[in-house]
């Protein structure tokens, strides 16, 4: 039942990341991409706490949703209207095709070299007590007097 | 949907019983599907900085790419049971801030 509600929890969280983080690129007035980059950064912030990192998935939307989308939007409010045309008006350009090549060569890169180099490597996670990632783990593991290979 | 999250949260990263060799397993996908999401969002972000002539929008699609990383680095920080991937997780979310108030100065 648990492993059930994990897997919703991150399907929801994986699509609401993707549709979001296309959201981002596809808007054409700069406004609505930086509210849809707060849903990509809150989705993010879920996948986080579901990988163990309280810490990080905290600071996450402290950081991100508080200081640097206030300052986005500051400025894009300062600097005025910035609407410019749609990345996919105007039918296919050199620009866009020579995106899309680039952003899927990089995929396919990434996903061949993952499939086939680190398909064993990935499947044992090592055993995790009930601090991981919390303040003090992470603090501990920061500090440089006291790294040391076993925790 | 707060509540749910924090409800599956635990048990999802904490495992509860171990497998014959030793190591438990996580709940929910393994790394791999992380590493395939993270692929797809720094892709993601790769379309928008080559597709896009707005800085404001380079910019943010360059954020996107930042969290593709960051999220390997949990996953993998996870994978391996240390806090050193969360510890750089955490610089890395650092760098916009400069750049943004430089950016703004």
């Amino acid at each position: 039942m648990a492993n059930f509600l994990v897997w919703v929890v991150w399907v929801v969280a994986a699509a609401a990341c993707l549709s979001s983080a296309l959201a981002v690129v596809s808007f054409t007035n700069p406004f609505y991409s930086a509210l849809s980059l707060i849903g990509n950064l809150a989705s993010l912030a879920v996948l986080f706490l579901l990988l163990g990192g309280e810490f990080v998935a905290a600071s996450q939307v402290l950081v991100y949703g508080g200081a640097v989308m206030v300052m986005f939007l500051f400025v894009i409010a300062y600097l005025g209207e910035l609407s410019e045309a749609s990345p996919w008006s105007g039918g296919p350009s050199w620009q866009a095709i020579g995106a899309i090549l680039a952003g899927g060569a990089l995929l396919v890169e990434v996903i061949v070299v993952v499939g086939l180099r680190a398909g064993g490597f990935l499947s044992h996670e090592a055993q995790i007590d009930r601090s991981f990632g919390s303040p003090s783990a992470s603090a501990r593991s920061s500090s440089p007097t006291t790294c040391s290979p076993s925790r | 949907v707060t509540s749910i999250v924090l409800l599956v949260a635990p048990s999802a990263a904490s495992s509860s019983a171990p497998t014959h060799d030793g190591r438990t397993p996580m709940h929910g996908p393994d790394i791999t599907a992380y590493v395939v999401l993270a692929a797809l969002l720094f892709a993601t972000g790769v379309l928008g900085v080559t597709l896009r002539r707005s800085p404001l929008i380079i910019l943010l699609s360059v954020e996107i790419m930042l969290n593709a990383a960051n999220l390997l680095l949990i996953a993998f920080a996870r994978l391996h049971g240390r806090e050193d991937g969360q510890v750089f997780a955490v610089s890395v979310m650092a760098v916009p801030r400069r750049r943004w108030s430089s950016a703004s100065a």
